[in-house]
């Protein structure tokens, strides 16, 4: 049943198994552990909609990144950020678990075969369709087109599937409402954890409602799934044990974030005669699968190479015409002292495109389409190459309490999220990489954006609000906030769900990880009662 | 500019019936179609990238498998962002020194 905190008299509330946050990871952990028949509480901050006023605790402090919208990256209502979830999934590999050479606080402490028998059940709850990750060319024939053969010894074709996407929320509200013995607590704020005086064990929790009541769960089991920032941010808000937060001995909760980057990392040129890339080009719809065609680099190459993973993906768009850039810049940002500055090679890029900026021209004062009118792609010759790739571990780069306070009185997040010289090579190299793949191949030529290849590259560096590493699993108490099964170390009955606990990323979309893992502890969980 | 253009007009009026009868190694057809492209000044860096894979087209599966095989030995800069093999930006400076 699905129920209103802000309807409940403050009694204490007892709880077999209770888990903070109905995103992907809590809503699967309910269903799996309800359907297993486990008794279980669900807390949601937020209602079945969108409200303004509950998505405020989300606000925060950015300290490196001032255009990072913290608030924005993720939703609190039932579902969480699953209501704004792209649907791109692909599963992990192996050698994103491994410890990577000479590249410090990376490797897993459980190999990829601990996840792998999940993410069968992590398809269907993601509603997939058929799904076959490592059949590309098979997929690429079935999209009517032929199969694109790259023969290099570094980058190769991949396929990622597409949920619908599963607005989680939504989608399995009718599980939530009829499950028997499971209980939704909507506008439910989870405040602080209380443990035990050793902080061994975690006796309540204490949550409140937006101008309501408080009142305190006691949970035999707790799992935090918050998401990758909040559950970061609980266990530092619950300091009555631990000063520094609960499970947080080796200072360690809240540091190494990450996020995968997304750059705009240059254009692709296909050459005369080149095969119809379509099936890299947009999502192709086959029967009840919905595909985007991808390269990615081998595994053995980013060994060799010594760089994190990354995949590149191709975005139908005319390459940059210098002379029509300069042209907006004038007609747009003219009072600019940059524009001033170097306005003789504005004016030059405008001579030396003057066919382009002339049309350009003609749109605005004939068409009215006004500049922002896309040049048009030489007949579809042209593809904007973006880069999503992984970060190596940063122990500075960390989500921490700010002096600034919420609506519930609570210190907001601070995110100082960093990127490392060793992230900017990589996804450098990853762009060399893939140009001298097509070139190999004579599909055509890339060229890399300047931006990426100069002192610049940090300002064209993305987010994915894919937030990672928080709440890291390892196997030493030292190294990490989580064991392999997912348990607050030194905490018997405190487990994390989300990508909190990724101790390295992939270039993966962590969504469809997050729900192996959690069917994974669900599981874990479902034996430890039973 | 008139000088160039005749240039260009006289080696495309042997080059391209020669390149059709086979009468002359596909080499010497790629350098010249460099050399066209070169003389009809085609815009800013963009000419590179298009002769190489003019040249390319042109040459025959022997130029294409020598600039692959730059590709894949890790032969191959970046010019003005375009990362381009070894041979290629050979051809093209030869054929920017000569007519440029």
């Amino acid at each position: 049943m699905i129920l209103d905190a802000r309807r409940h008299d403050g009694s204490r509330l007892e709880a077999d198994i209770c888990i903070v946050g109905a995103g992907a990871a809590g809503i699967t952990l309910a269903m799996e552990l309800a359907a297993s028949g486990h008794a279980v509480l669900l807390l949601e901050s937020g209602g079945l909609d969108f409200d303004a006023v509950t998505q405020s605790l989300c606000e925060g402090e950015n300290a490196s990144f001032a255009e990072f919208p913290i608030e924005a990256t993720r939703l609190r209502f039932l579902g969480g950020s699953t209501n704004h979830w792209h649907g791109m999934t692909h599963p992990l590999i192996e050698a994103d678990l491994a410890a990577r050479p000479g590249i410090a606080a990376t490797g897993w402490p459980i190999g990829l075969g601990e996840i792998r028998p999940f993410y069968r059940r992590a398809q269907e709850i993601c509603q997939l369709g058929r799904v076959d990750f490592a059949d590309v060319e098979g997929w690429q024939v079935r999209a009517g087109g032929h199969p694109v053969r790259l023969e290099d010894p570094a980058i190769v074709p991949a396929v990622a599937h597409f949920s619908p996407p599963t607005r989680f929320g939504s989608a399995y509200r009718r599980v939530l409402e009829r499950a028997p013995n499971l209980r939704v607590l909507l506008n439910a704020n989870a405040v602080e954890l209380v443990a035990d005086d050793g902080a061994a064990h975690v006796k309540a929790i204490t949550a409140r409602c937006i101008g309501g009541p408080a009142f305190t769960v006691v949970p035999r089991v707790a799992v935090l799934a918050l998401g990758g920032l909040e559950n970061a941010r609980l266990l530092l808000l619950s300091r009555r044990q631990q000063p520094a937060g609960l499970g947080n001995g080796h200072d360690v909760v809240g540091r190494y974030y990450m996020d995968h980057s997304t750059i705009a990392g240059g254009f692709l040129q296909l050459a005369p005669g080149a095969p119809d890339l379509r099936f890299f080009l947009g999502p192709s719809d086959i029967g009840d699968s919905r595909l985007h065609g991808i390269f990615v680099p081998r595994p053995e190459a980013l060994v060799r190479e010594g760089i994190g993973n990354f995949r590149l993906q191709l975005y139908p768009a005319a390459a940059p015409s210098p002379g029509v850039e300069s042209a907006k810049a004038l007609m747009n940002f003219g009072h600019d002292a940059e524009i001033r500055r170097n306005l003789g090679r504005h004016l030059a890029n405008i001579m030396g495109d003057i066919d382009d900026v002339a049309d350009l021209l003609y749109k605005n004062v004939i068409d009215r389409k006004g500049f922002k009118a896309p040049v048009p792609a030489a007949a579809g010759r042209t593809a904007l190459v973006e880069l999503s790739g992984e970060q190596f571990p940063n122990r500075d780069s960390r989500a921490s309490l700010s002096d600034r306070r919420d609506l519930l009185d609570q210190p907001r997040l601070r995110l100082d999220w960093r990127v490392q010289d060793i992230d900017l090579h990589g996804w450098r190299r990853g762009m060399e990489m893939f140009a001298a793949a097509i070139g190999a191949a004579g599909l055509g030529r890339v060229r890399i954006t300047g931006d990426l290849l100069g002192d610049g590259a940090r300002r064209i560096v993305g987010i994915s609000c894919h937030h990672m590493g928080t709440t890291r699993m390892a196997a030493d108490p030292k190294a990490g906030v989580v064991d392999g099964n997912c348990r607050v170390h030194g905490i018997d009955n405190l487990y994390i769900a989300g990508s909190s606990v990724f101790p390295t990323g992939g270039w993966a979309n962590p969504t469809l990880t997050i729900v192996a893992l959690a069917v994974r502890l669900a599981r874990h969980i479902g034996r430890q009662r039973a | 500019m008139r000088r160039r253009t005749f240039i260009a007009g006289v080696t495309a009026a042997a080059l391209v019936p020669a390149a059709a009868a086979d009468a002359i190694p596909r080499h010497l057809v790629a350098l010249g179609s460099i050399c066209l492209l070169e003389m009809a000044d085609v815009r800013r860096m963009d000419r590179r990238m298009l002769a190489g894979s003019l040249a390319e087209r042109l040459a025959g599966r022997r130029l294409r498998d020598a600039v692959a095989a730059d590709f894949r030995r890790g032969d191959a800069r970046l010019v003005d962002g375009w990362l381009l093999s070894n041979t290629e930006i050979l051809l093209a400076a030869l054929a920017h020194r000569t007519f440029g």
